[in-house]
């Protein structure tokens, strides 16, 4: 991400917005895998004492746990790299733009922490609860 | 842009030019006004008064159940009142007054002489206070809808409601999803390419940062519920049985569609109100806002974990354990930004003086209630508590606390601090400071004991109940607080009709803000555009309110004689183009109010009228069209500044290209929602039985020609595309004749796909899964529809000689959604033919 330039609109919006689009896919993953699973009966059976439906959500959890610290790492060092502004009046065009830069590089680093905990608390809460039962239903579909 | 502020004098005449552009048309013709000020205004004060009248059926229902086995309504009329007061305020009163209050405030705060579709907002407006007045007045001939505000299936199916009340809740929604909508797209459009030159993003208002995510999230958030009320609509009409588990369809296929709508929707309330919030608490704490980049956070997280929480509104539907586990999961996570939000806010107060003004006091009731709310929200996202608590009124509880204390009280807070900007004086601060603790005492009486009664077992929705069950002292509390609540109101309401009125220039700054909507105003917005070099202009540079106010920043008059505003690129804000605006006209106006009446009268099976009433709309918004999109060479202009701008460009850089894209996400949206209505009964129904075992499947031999043909029209409209940069272009040459057999060939691909579909013998009415399939054939039929619509639109364009290649936005918006429809197309045949095929 290079000051003085005419920024992308929208890699800028894919960047910032990164670690929350690694959470929208892996709760997708997540909802059609466990819905279908239980809907139809299969992938029920168990690896290594563990269901394979959560373990499938372990790993898809695990991988977008991988990427987002990516994004996390990378946008931090940015960051870090990113002079700070001389002051915050009128400045010139150089330092407005790297004022530009800090604010979105803080923005992708922050927004890929926030995403960070939200995948780690869906994740762990469909692991913990991987049963197909439903309220008062035979247990007919529980994972072995 | 290091020349300004640019040296006076001005040159004579300009400010007579800039006013008499924008002047605002008087007597009858102000109905034509499409300057954002007097739509914002219209929108703020109809939607106030949708909250008055939802307000007084909340009363009648409070009455009702203040004592118990009252007999002051009949259940029927009861179930109509509470349907009602839901669904008024959540689509005729919530909805449009966020949207209402960012299409008048939002220009102001970016410095913008206006929103990007000007006549788009005024249809907006018109649709929905008109179709909304209908719809309310459907309660006095008692058919009114009586499903509750979220009317669910199968009580609301053909078969349990036979009557009128809930088609006039799915077809008067409509009006609203298309107001919404068009909302969505100025939100969008605007905030990104109409801000001054320098604001770039990380200088942006925070409620600039919050519209913009909102509109977003109405692009997403709105197509569920339109999907799902075309389905419902259709099994009432037609009976075909998405919900009807008898023949392959799911109920519960409806809440997925509607919460998928219905919890963002909560959100999209809030978080306007919360960046009203982070306006005003600056101002008045007299220090800049605390953790800036952190709200921005904030929000945006809101926006999108919010759309994973949906099915913690069904927790009590026999979901699996572990996708319940998740949602609640997610539910508790979205806590995280909002709490981020709150501390920004308290630290700012802590940093700064809080003047003690009628907003702040409404602010700091918000707090309250809001948090409140919030936690309350974290006992229901708990799945154990949810199974005691939902359908009681705990629920009732915890909606109204988030909902009135997270947007009503904002808002009230709002009219307070903003009001000076429509009259030039400030609302009468004792009538605010009254208003609010009425509001606040009364709220917190009429709507804490519901926590008490749900806990003690009192469901939602009953219209009495039997003495002795120890709820009568918490309902009749309930009842004198509504009371006091609707006299807090009441003073609110007589001091905007005393005090608020629509002046046309105004220069006042009483709360000495350091935004740009407190500029010097007129129907013109503000005199100059203001270079901007900070979050706070008018606290860092002073003097800039008079430089703008002499004209010595950009565009001091108007550059072509016609109304204008500088577009800037979507991160740095660097001047692009000047884009010229319409002016006021009859056709939106009369637009808006024929969609309504087509929309109404369609609900009463009045089949000529409806046909009538929709050639009108099609022909006003025809005119519309026609007028706005203008023809001719507009050379280059300076704006100010050393800057030279085009006047109007066309590509990917256009308003109107974006216009487009963002309404290819709704549209893509909704086709989403029907793909995953097809899997989500592919899952509730037995693998033999998707498809039926006597249901043939389409032929793949037609379904390869109907994709060839497909294909072939965007080919063919790509021809077009090269044949639009000749010197002539005409309907007969190469870019007539490619436009045209692009047609042919669209009309043919939908006749194979129909035909072939059709040759199946399988008809929708029979099972979900002939429903759901003819239902995509029938979306794509209404896109080729349309899209043959805008052709023959852009071929009579350039019969007149009106199509050129600088002036050709009618076939750019055509081509866009053309290789739209055309994706679109070929997804629905692996739909209809592929995916049968793979999933057995």
């Amino acid at each position: 991400m290079n000051s003085h330039t005419n920024r992308s609109f929208t890699r800028t919006t894919f960047y910032i917005s990164a670690g929350l689009l690694i959470w929208v896919a892996t709760f997708l993953a997540t909802y059609v895998l466990a819905a279908v699973a239980c809907a139809r009966g299969i992938l029920l059976s168990t690896v290594f004492g563990m269901g394979l439906v959560p373990l499938m959500i372990l790993a898809a959890t695990v991988i977008a746990m991988g990427l987002t610290a990516r994004v996390l790492y990378i946008a931090i060092a940015r960051y870090r790299r990113s002079a700070l502004p001389v002051d915050a009046g009128r400045t010139s065009a150089i330092e407005r733009s790297q004022q530009m830069d800090r604010f979105i590089h803080f923005l992708a680093a922050a927004v890929a922490g926030l995403s960070l905990a939200a995948i780690v608390l869906n994740g762990t809460a469909a692991i913990a609860y991987d049963s197909c039962r439903a309220t008062g239903a035979p247990d007919q579909h529980r994972p072995q | 842009m290091s020349s300004l502020p640019s040296p006076l004098p001005r040159p004579p005449g300009e400010l007579e030019e800039l006013e008499r552009v924008w002047k605002v048309p008087t007597g009858i013709r102000r109905l034509t006004a499409v300057n954002n000020t007097y739509i914002g205004i219209y929108y703020i004060g109809t939607a106030l008064l949708f909250l008055v009248l939802a307000g007084v059926l909340a009363l009648i229902m409070r009455t009702q159940l203040a004592v118990p086995e009252n007999d002051l309504v009949s259940f029927k009329t009861y179930n109509q009142l509470f349907t009602m007061h839901g669904s008024v305020m959540m689509f005729l009163f919530a909805i449009p007054v966020i949207e209402a209050i960012a299409v008048f405030l939002l220009p102001a705060m970016l410095a913008a002489r206006d929103l990007p579709f000007p006549r788009l907002s005024a249809f907006a407006f018109w649709a929905y206070a008109s179709g909304g007045l209908i719809f309310f007045g459907t309660l006095f001939f008692g058919v009114a809808p009586d499903g509750g505000w979220f009317m669910y299936p199968p009580l609301t199916s053909h078969e349990f409601s036979p009557g009128l009340n809930a088609d006039f809740w799915l077809l008067g929604i409509g009006f609203i999803e298309i107001s919404a909508i068009a909302g969505a797209i100025e939100l969008v459009v605007g905030t990104l390419r109409t801000r001054p030159p320098g604001m770039s993003l990380d200088k942006m208002p925070i409620y600039a940062w919050v519209m913009l995510v909102v509109g977003a999230m109405i692009v997403f958030g709105f197509p569920p519920v339109i999907a799902g009320t075309l389905l419902l609509e259709l099994e009432r009409a037609f009976h075909w049985p998405f919900f009807v588990a008898e023949r392959g369809g799911d109920p519960v296929l409806w809440q997925h569609l509607f919460w998928l709508f219905g919890h963002p929707e909560v959100y999209i309330i809030f978080l306007p109100a919360a960046g009203l919030v982070s306006m005003m608490i600056p101002t008045l704490a007299r220090t800049p806002l605390v953790g800036y980049r952190w709200i921005v956070l904030a929000v945006l997280s809101t926006a999108v974990l919010s759309f994973g929480l949906w099915a913690h509104h069904m927790f009590a539907t026999g979901m699996p354990h572990v996708s319940s586990a998740f949602f609640s999961a997610a539910s508790m996570a979205v806590a995280i930004p909002t709490g981020i939000q709150v501390f920004a806010w308290i630290a700012t107060l802590w940093r700064g003086k809080l003047q003690l003004t009628a907003a702040a006091w409404f602010i700091l009731g918000f707090f309250f209630i809001f948090v409140l709310g919030g936690l309350t929200g974290v006992m229901v996202a708990v799945i154990p508590f949810d199974w005691q608590a939902h359908d009681t009124y705990f629920v009732v509880a915890h909606l109204h606390y988030v909902l009135i204390g997270g947007m009503v009280f904002p808002l009230c807070a709002a009219l307070y601090y903003w009001a000076p900007i429509a009259s030039g004086k400030p609302l009468s601060e004792r009538m605010g400071r009254w208003a609010f603790w009425l509001m606040f005492v009364g709220f917190n009486l009429a709507f804490f004991p519901m926590h008490i009664s749900g806990l003690l077992g009192m469901p939602r929705r009953v219209y009495t109940y039997r003495e002795g069950l120890g709820w009568e002292p918490w309902n009749l509390a309930s009842t004198l607080g509504a009371y006091v609540l609707a006299a807090g109101f009441a003073l609110i309401a007589i001091d905007l009709i005393k005090n608020l009125r629509i002046a046309g220039k105004v220069k006042t700054n009483p709360w000495r803000a350091g935004t740009l909507e407190w500029l010097p105003l007129d129907d013109y917005a503000t005199r100059s555009i203001p270079l901007v070099e900070s979050r706070d202009p008018l606290w860092d540079r002073p003097e800039l309110s008079e430089e703008v106010e002499r004209g010595q920043h950009f565009l001091p008059g108007t550059a072509t004689g016609q109304r204008e505003t500088i577009v800037t690129s979507p991160i740095e804000a660097r001047p692009q183009y000047l884009m010229v605006l319409p002016g006021p006209s009859w056709y939106p106006m009369l637009a808006g109010v024929g969609l309504a009446l087509f929309f109404f009268v369609l609900t009463v099976k009045l089949v000529v009228p409806a046909v009538l009433l929709a050639a009108f709309t099609l022909a006003m918004i025809f005119r519309w069209v026609w007028s706005t999109d203008r023809s001719g060479d507009l050379s280059p202009v300076a704006v100010g500044g050393g800057i030279t701008l085009p006047v109007s460009i066309n590509g990917p850089i256009s308003h109107a290209w974006w216009a487009v894209f963002v309404l290819i996400l709704v549209d893509g949206t909704i086709f989403a929602c029907l793909v995953f209505s097809y899997f989500f009964l592919w899952t509730t129904n037995p693998q033999s039985a998707w498809p039926p075992a006597d249901v043939e499947l389409p032929r793949l031999a037609w379904d390869w020609i109907a994709a060839a043909m497909w294909i072939a029209s965007s080919l063919f409209i790509a021809w077009a595309a090269r044949a639009v940069s000749a010197k002539r272009i005409r309907v007969l040459g190469r870019f007539g004749v490619s436009l045209t057999i692009a047609c042919g060939l669209a009309a043919a691909a939908m006749l194979t796909s129909s035909f072939a579909l059709f040759k199946t013998g399988m008809r929708p009415s029979d099972h979900a899964y002939g429903a759901i399939v003819y239902t995509i054939l029938v979306y794509q039929a209404f896109h080729v529809v349309v899209l043959i619509t805008m052709a023959v639109y852009t071929l009579l364009r350039t019969y007149k000689g009106l199509l050129s290649q600088a002036n050709r936005v009618s076939f750019d918006s055509t081509r866009l959604l053309w290789h739209y429809m055309v994706v679109q197309g070929l997804l629905a045949i692996a739909i209809a033919s592929g995916a049968p095929r793979l999933l057995s």
